[in-house]
């Protein structure tokens, strides 16, 4: 293994990339004032309301959508791996089951 | 010289350095176009850039309540993800710096890093505003993530492979595969949008109504990496359609066969650089013509008018494909 | 050099943050105006944020009631630094006619430091960016030459105060004494 097949690997690429986004922190330390905390500076805003900060319930009502992104990342990752030699039914079967759901859960 | 490149390669040009560079640009191209289709006149050139020391130069807040290990860390990793692909996308030649069977299935999901640090930040923002908007990042990742994807598969289908430097050099013939993916084209186009939380998708942010969702309790230089990590974001997002479907950094009519090597990459650099602000073109125009709409209708409006022409036009395609092959 | 950049960018890129501390919406009306295409302020990098957390540049606007003193300190308090504060409109001067109500306590200075005096009811928009242009002359140099020549070109006089013209207008004698 080379020394670029190494650095160009995904994962190298990503941590020199953090890396370099920590450098960007690092150059606004020090452009930046040092930090005074006056009053409720640290506090959560909330248009100046004083609220205590915690983990606010929400409510979450798109299931379905959840659930169709769930089956077609599927159906999709299915399809990425056929090849071009694959049997062509098996595409179109897993094309229509990706319909039919789709069909089902918006037909109200 | 084997590890300076790669270096080089990642942290200057392509990479960090020019991503950030030739973002802040595209973002005054784009700020200056909305300003002229409102009939304004629009910030000055360098305002990206004035904005961008601004931020890095103003003091810093972790709110009391807030996670700190996780709100300093999720815009860099929203960062990394996005200059990341860059690597794998080809942008002078018909071949990336770094190609290998099924790097379009890493840089699509490379893309999709953003919004889950996005709604981590404001997740753990522990802020009301924070977290409506965190929860309507991931609402909206269903609506478009799929379609996108989808609609990425139609050329990969088409080329026969799963590397993106393969399908561009499948189009070096001078036909772009936007006319074997026509719909696919278009759902990419509309879906990026969605990607780059822009209007009319721009729900998660909403300025008018949860100011600006995850973000709320950002400042100085974690906002400064926010901003950037978008702005590259449409870089990349625009490379990635420009390769999978326009060719890439391939243009009609140049005598590519007279050229020397170095004119060639200047010359694609070029052409691939067009083809970028001509997509962000059309991101302004979204952006100066529409409002923005509800997240259930975007979700249920994305899956149904984006996701069945992208499911169509790829199995038309893999239909023909399997006609001609055999 | 990194100073000068810095000084260069902070009155390059005001970013400002809307507060309400009691107005009757009409001052608030007018800086929504200063934003509009025919003003235009985003030429001069001024862009409206929703959050203080944003913001360089408060607009406020209204007396300083009772009601909100509290919240208005928190918001102030939850910028970050630098941040600057221009009351608009002769309310958020002094109170103006609501000044010895039991419900108003002043002008936005009752509440947190003012940086920009912008009188008026309504304050005009050009007005409004007269005033933040003086707010960044401070900063940056290179306004300071532009608010020269607007000087020159445009009568001024009275358009916008700054604390320590304020402090005379008050208190002539006070003020002057220092």
């Amino acid at each position: 293994m080379t020394a670029s097949a190494v650095l160009y690997h995904p994962v190298v690429v990503f941590t020199l990339c953090m890396m370099a986004g920590w450098g960007v922190y690092a150059l606004g330390r020090a452009l930046a004032p040092a930090s005074r905390v006056i009053g409720g500076k640290l506090k959560t805003y909330a248009c100046g309301e004083n609220v205590e900060g915690e983990s606010f319930p929400t409510a979450y009502h798109l299931y379905h959508a959840a659930f169709i992104f769930t089956l077609l990342d599927v159906v999709a990752l299915v399809l990425g791996t056929v090849t071009g030699t694959a049997i062509v039914w098996m595409v179109a079967a897993y094309l229509l089951v990706g319909l039919i759901a789709i069909v089902i859960l918006f037909k109200d | 010289m084997q590890v300076v490149t790669p270096l080089f390669h990642v942290l200057v040009f392509p990479g960090f350095l020019f991503l950030v560079a030739f973002g802040l640009f595209v973002s005054w191209v784009d700020r200056k176009l909305i300003a002229k289709f409102q009939n304004r006149v629009g910030p000055p050139i360098l305002q990206p850039f004035a904005d961008l020391i601004k931020l890095l130069a103003k003091e810093d807040i972790i709110p009391e309540h807030a996670d700190r290990a996780m709100f300093a860390v999720a815009p860099l990793i929203a960062l990394a993800g996005v200059v990341a692909s860059i690597i794998y996308i080809p942008l002078w030649a018909p071949v990336a710096l770094k190609a290998f069977s099924g790097d379009l299935i890493v840089v699509v999901y490379l893309l999709t890093l953003p919004a889950f640090a996005l709604f981590l930040g404001g997740w753990y923002s522990a802020n009301p505003f924070a977290t409506i908007g965190a929860t309507r990042v991931l609402s909206q990742l269903f609506g478009y993530e799929v379609p996108f994807f989808l609609a990425c598969l139609g050329p990969a289908i088409a080329a026969g492979s799963w590397s993106i430097s393969e399908i561009t050099r499948a189009q070096d013939n001078g036909l772009w595969l936007i006319s074997a993916a026509p719909l696919s084209f278009a759902v990419a186009m509309i879906a990026l949008i969605g990607k780059l939380e822009r209007v009319p998708f721009d729900i998660p942010h909403a300025k008018t109504e949860i100011v600006t969702g995850p973000e709320v309790e950002y400042t100085g230089r974690r906002l400064a990496v926010w901003k950037l990590a978008f702005l590259s974001e449409t870089i990349v997002g625009a490379a990635l359609i420009a390769a999978l479907f326009l060719g890439g950094p391939h243009m009609w009519g140049l005598p590519y066969q007279a050229m020397p090597a170095w004119l060639t990459a200047i010359v694609g650099m070029v052409v691939l650089a067009v083809k970028i602000l001509l997509i962000v073109f059309f991101l302004s125009l979204a952006q100066a013509a529409m409002a923005r709409i509800r997240i259930e209708q975007m979700v249920q409006w994305c899956l149904l008018w984006l996701g069945i022409p992208a499911l169509i036009n790829m199995g038309v395609i893999a239909f023909v494909i399997r006609q001609v092959g055999a | 050099m990194l100073d000068g950049l810095v000084k260069w960018a902070r009155g390059k890129s005001p970013w400002v943050c809307h507060l309400n501390c009691g107005s009757c919406n009409g001052c608030d009306i007018e800086i929504v105006a200063a934003l509009m295409p025919r003003f235009d302020l985003e030429r001069f990098g001024v862009l409206l944020e929703g959050s203080p957390r944003h913001a360089d540049v408060f607009l406020a606007t209204g007396p300083m009631t009772r009601q909100i003193r509290d919240r208005v300190v928190r918001v102030y308090e939850q910028a970050a630094d630098p941040k600057f504060v221009v009351a608009v409109g002769t309310c958020g001067v002094s109170g103006s006619p609501f000044y010895p109500g039991y419900n108003v306590l002043g002008g936005v200075d009752a509440a947190i430091p003012v940086d920009m005096y912008v009188p008026g009811c309504p304050a005009r928009p050009d007005a409004i960016s007269y005033g933040v242009l003086r707010l960044l002359a401070t900063l940056d140099p290179k306004a300071e030459a532009l608010v020269k020549e607007i000087e020159e070109r445009y009568d001024t006089e009275g358009l916008v105060y700054t604390p320590e013209e304020m402090a005379q207008q008050r208190d002539p004698v006070e003020g002057a004494r220092g």
